[in-house]
C-alpha cells in the first residue's frame, strides 16, 4: 500500500505524524518504507534521528534517484538511528523494520521531466516487493513532487497498489480553507489528477484527513485556566466543525485528530510508550492518536466510498 | 594489470566478476512456460534458452552494455576499465526472476582508450588500462558493495530486474512480500587450475560474497554455479526468515497464517533442486559448498516447520468445555 501525505501549509507537524504512524505500523509487524519527496528541505531523517541523513544525505537520496539515475538508497533505522525507540524495534517480538528512503542533502524542487514518472512508477513497485507499506512524505503545498506521485500513480503499473492520500492542517479557519483548495482548488490534487489520468471521483475517495495540534480540552486543562475561555474554545471548536463539515472534510472523512503536544512542538520525533509512562514527558493523547491513525489505514470499511 | 602471456585475439582474462540479484516474480499467479518465454524475449529476434526439468528455467538473450570507469582497488594501485558488461535475465518455474551481469577483465592492448568498435568485437570482457595487481582488483570489487563506485554491476543487475518487473505482462501484484538478495562473484582465472569455491556473508543484510577459481573453460559453470547458489540461498532465507517467522506471530496474534504457509509449501519447495546433475565439476563444487553450511539440511529442518505450523492450524485441539 502507498501513503501518500500531503499538506497546503509547512509547519502542520506532517512529517512528525508521518513518521510516528510508521513507526505504529513497524511496530505491529508490517515492514514499513519511509520516503522522503520534500525535495526541498528533507527532514524525516531529523526525526528519526538518523545522523548522516539529518538534513538529507550526501549522495544516493531520492533526489539523484530521479535526477541523477543513482540507486536511492535505504537506511534502516534499527541500525542507523540514534533514538532508542527506533534502534529497539528489532528486539520487540511480532515487529517489523522501518526504512528510511532520505531526500538529498542539497536537493531542491526539480522539474519533472520526461522519464520521471516511469522511474517513480519502478521505485513504487521496487519497494512494494518488500515492504507491506510505503508512506511518501510530499513537501507543502502544490510541488512538482505531487504532480510526479500523481502521474506515476496513474500508470497501468500500478493499477494493482492501493494508493491514499493523507492530507495534514491545523485545526484553524485558515488551514482548513488551504487544505480545501490544496484539494479542490483550481490548481488542486483533484484536477491536476484528472488531467494525468486519475478518475477524480475514484481519487477524492482515497483522500482523508488529519486534523494536527487541535488543542483537547479534556487534556489541556493546565493551560485553559479560565472558565468563559474554556466556553469561547468550545464554541469555536464546534464553529471550526460546521466549517469542515460544509466544506467535505467532515467526521466521515477524518483520519485522525493529533492533540496539541508541547513535547513534539519542541522536538519533533518519534515518541514510544515510555515516553509517556516512563519520563512522562509526552501524552498519553499524543501516542494514542498516532496509534489510532495508524490502524485507521487499513480499516477498509473507513476507506470504502462515501 | 600485469600481463602473463599475449595472445593474437587479446589478452587472456585474469579475472572475471558478476552479481546476481534473486526476487519473486511480481505477478499473482504462476506464469505459464509461453508466458515466461515471452517475458524473457528481451531482445526482439534473440533466441530464448529454456529447460524444462529438473525445474522449469527460462533464460534471456545476453545484453550488452558499455562501461568505461575506474576500478576501485584495494591498498594500491590505480586502473582503469573500458569495454562492455553482459546481463541477462532468468525466470524459474513461473516464479523467481533473476537479473545476472558478468565481465571478465584482461589487460589492455594500448595505454590509450581505443575506438567502440574495438570492444564490441570481445562483448563481456573490459579491458584494464594500468596496472593494479589483479589481487587489489578482486579485493576492491568484493569489498566496496554500496553505494555503487567503479565497475558496477549492482546497478546493471538491478536495471535487469526492473526492466522485466515493468513488464505489461505481468499485473504487478506482490504475492509474497520478500527481500531481494545479492550475491556478488569473483573468480580468479588461471590456466590449469581446478574449480574452488569459498562463500562469505556481508555485513549487509541479505548480501552474499563468493570467491571462487577456476581455468577459463570453468568460467560457465561458475557462473551458472553462483545463480544455482543464489536461488537456493533465496529460498532458504524467504523461508527462515519471512514464512516461519510470520507465521508464528500471526498465531500469537490469534491471526490465520495458512496463505503464506501454503504458498511457500506448494510454490518455493518444489524449487530446492540443487543443480549436481549439471556436471561432475558442478556436483564437486556443490557438494563442498553443501559440506560447509549445510544449506539443504537447514531447508528441509525449516520445511518441516512449516508442515508443524500448517498441521497446528489445521487441528485445532478442540475446546474443553
Amino acid at each position: 500500500m502507498l501513503i501518500f501525505a500531503t499538506s497546503d501549509k509547512g509547519g502542520t507537524g506532517r512529517s512528525v505524524t508521518g513518521c510516528n504512524m510508521a513507526y505504529r505500523r513497524a511496530l505491529q509487524g508490517e515492514a514499513v518504507a519511509y520516503l522522503d519527496f520534500d525535495f526541498g528541505s528533507p527532514t524525516a531523517g531529523a526525526i528519526f534521528d538518523v545522523p548522516k541523513a539529518e538534513r538529507g544525505v550526501d549522495s544516493c537520496g531520492l533526489h539523484s534517484y530521479f535526477t541523477k539515475h543513482t540507486e536511492a538508497q535505504q537506511l534502516d533505522t534499527a541500525l542507523h538511528s540514534d533514538s532508542d525507540t527506533l534502534r529497539d524495534l528489532p528486539r520487540i517480538s511480532g515487529a517489523s523494520r522501518l526504512v528510511l528512503l532520505p531526500g538529498d542533502r542539497d536537493g531542491g524542487e526539480f522539474s519533472i521531466s520526461a522519464d520521471m514518472p516511469a522511474r517513480c512508477a519502478q521505485l513504487f513497485l521496487k519497494l512494494d516487493r518488500e515492504f507491506d507499506l510505503c508512506i511518501v512524505d510530499l513537501s507543502a503545498g502544490r510541488s512538482y513532487a505531487v504532480d510526479l506521485v500523481l502521474e506515476a500513480t496513474a500508470r497501468p503499473e500500478l493499477a494493482a497498489l492501493t494508493s491514499r492520500w493523507l492530507v495534514f492542517h491545523r485545526w484553524t479557519k485558515q488551514h482548513i480553507v488551504a487544505a480545501h483548495g490544496l484539494v479542490f482548488g483550481e490548481k488542486g490534487l483533484l484536477k491536476a489528477g484528472e488531467r494525468r489520468g486519475h478518475d477524480a471521483q475514484r481519487l477524492n475517495n482515497s483522500v482523508r484527513y488529519v486534523r494536527t495540534a487541535v488543542v483537547d480540552l479534556g487534556v489541556d486543562q493546565e493551560s485553559v485556566t479560565r472558565p468563559a475561555q474554556a466556553a469561547w474554545l468550545r464554541a469555536y471548536d464546534r464553529k471550526l466543525r460546521e466549517q469542515a463539515d460544509k466544506l467535505r472534510m467532515g467526521r466521515a472523512r477524518l483520519a485522525g485528530q493529533i492533540p496539541y503536544d508541547p513535547m513534539l512542538q519542541w522536538s519533533e520525533q518519534v515518541i514510544d510508550d515510555s515516553d509517556v509512562s516512563g519520563l512522562k514527558i509526552a501524552n498519553q493523547a499524543t501516542v494514542q492518536a498516532f496509534e489510532d491513525l495508524a490502524a485507521k489505514l487499513s480499516d477498509e470499511r473507513f476507506w470504502e466510498g462515501l | 594489470m600485469s600481463r602473463t602471456t599475449t595472445e593474437r585475439d587479446g589478452a587472456p582474462a585474469v579475472l572475471a566478476f558478476g552479481e546476481v540479484r534473486t526476487c519473486l516474480i511480481q505477478n499473482l499467479g504462476t506464469l505459464s512456460p509461453s508466458a515466461s518465454v515471452a517475458l524473457m524475449q528481451l531482445t526482439p529476434g534473440a533466441p530464448v534458452s529454456k529447460a524444462d526439468r529438473p525445474v522449469r528455467r527460462v533464460v534471456s538473450p545476453e545484453q550488452v552494455t558499455g562501461v568505461d570507469c575506474r576500478l576501485q582497488v584495494a591498498r594500491e594501485g590505480r586502473g582503469r576499465a573500458i569495454g562492455t558488461v553482459l546481463s541477462h535475465a532468468t525466470v524459474t518455474n513461473g516464479r523467481i526472476l533473476q537479473g545476472i551481469a558478468h565481465v571478465t577483465l584482461t589487460p589492455a592492448s594500448s595505454k590509450d582508450r581505443r575506438e567502440w568498435r574495438h570492444y564490441l568485437q570481445r562483448p563481456g570482457v573490459v579491458e584494464v588500462i594500468g596496472s593494479p595487481h589483479p589481487h587489489n582488483v578482486l579485493d576492491g570489487y568484493l569489498a566496496d558493495i554500496s553505494p555503487a563506485r567503479g565497475l558496477d554491476l549492482a546497478s546493471i543487475s538491478d536495471r535487469v530486474i526492473d526492466e522485466v518487473q515493468m513488464s505489461s505482462r505481468l499485473d504487478h501484484t506482490t504475492a509474497l512480500r520478500a527481500s531481494t538478495a545479492v550475491v556478488r562473484w569473483a573468480v580468479t582465472l588461471a590456466p590449469d587450475s581446478g574449480p574452488t569455491v569459498g562463500i562469505a556473508k556481508s555485513d549487509l543484510p541479505n548480501v552474499h560474497i563468493i570467491r571462487l577459481s577456476g581455468a577459463p573453460d570453468h568460467l560457465p559453470m561458475l557462473i551458472r554455479f553462483c545463480e544455482e547458489f543464489a536461488l537456493h540461498e533465496w529460498l532458504l532465507t524467504t523461508v527462515q526468515d519471512v514464512i516461519v517467522p510470520r507465521a508464528e506471530t500471526d498465531i500469537a496474534r490469534d491471526r490465520d497464517p495458512l496463505d503464506s504457509l501454503l504458498f511457500a509449501l506448494n510454490e518455493l519447495v518444489p524449487l530446492w533442486m540443487p543443480p549436481t546433475h549439471l556436471s561432475p565439476d558442478m556436483k564437486v563444487l556443490w557438494e563442498v559448498m553443501e559440506s560447509r553450511t549445510h544449506y539443504s539440511r537447514l531447508f528441509e529442518r525449516q520445511v518441516a516447520r512449516i508442515r508443524d505450523l500448517r498441521d497446528q492450524v489445521k487441528i485445532r485441539p478442540p475446546r474443553r468445555l
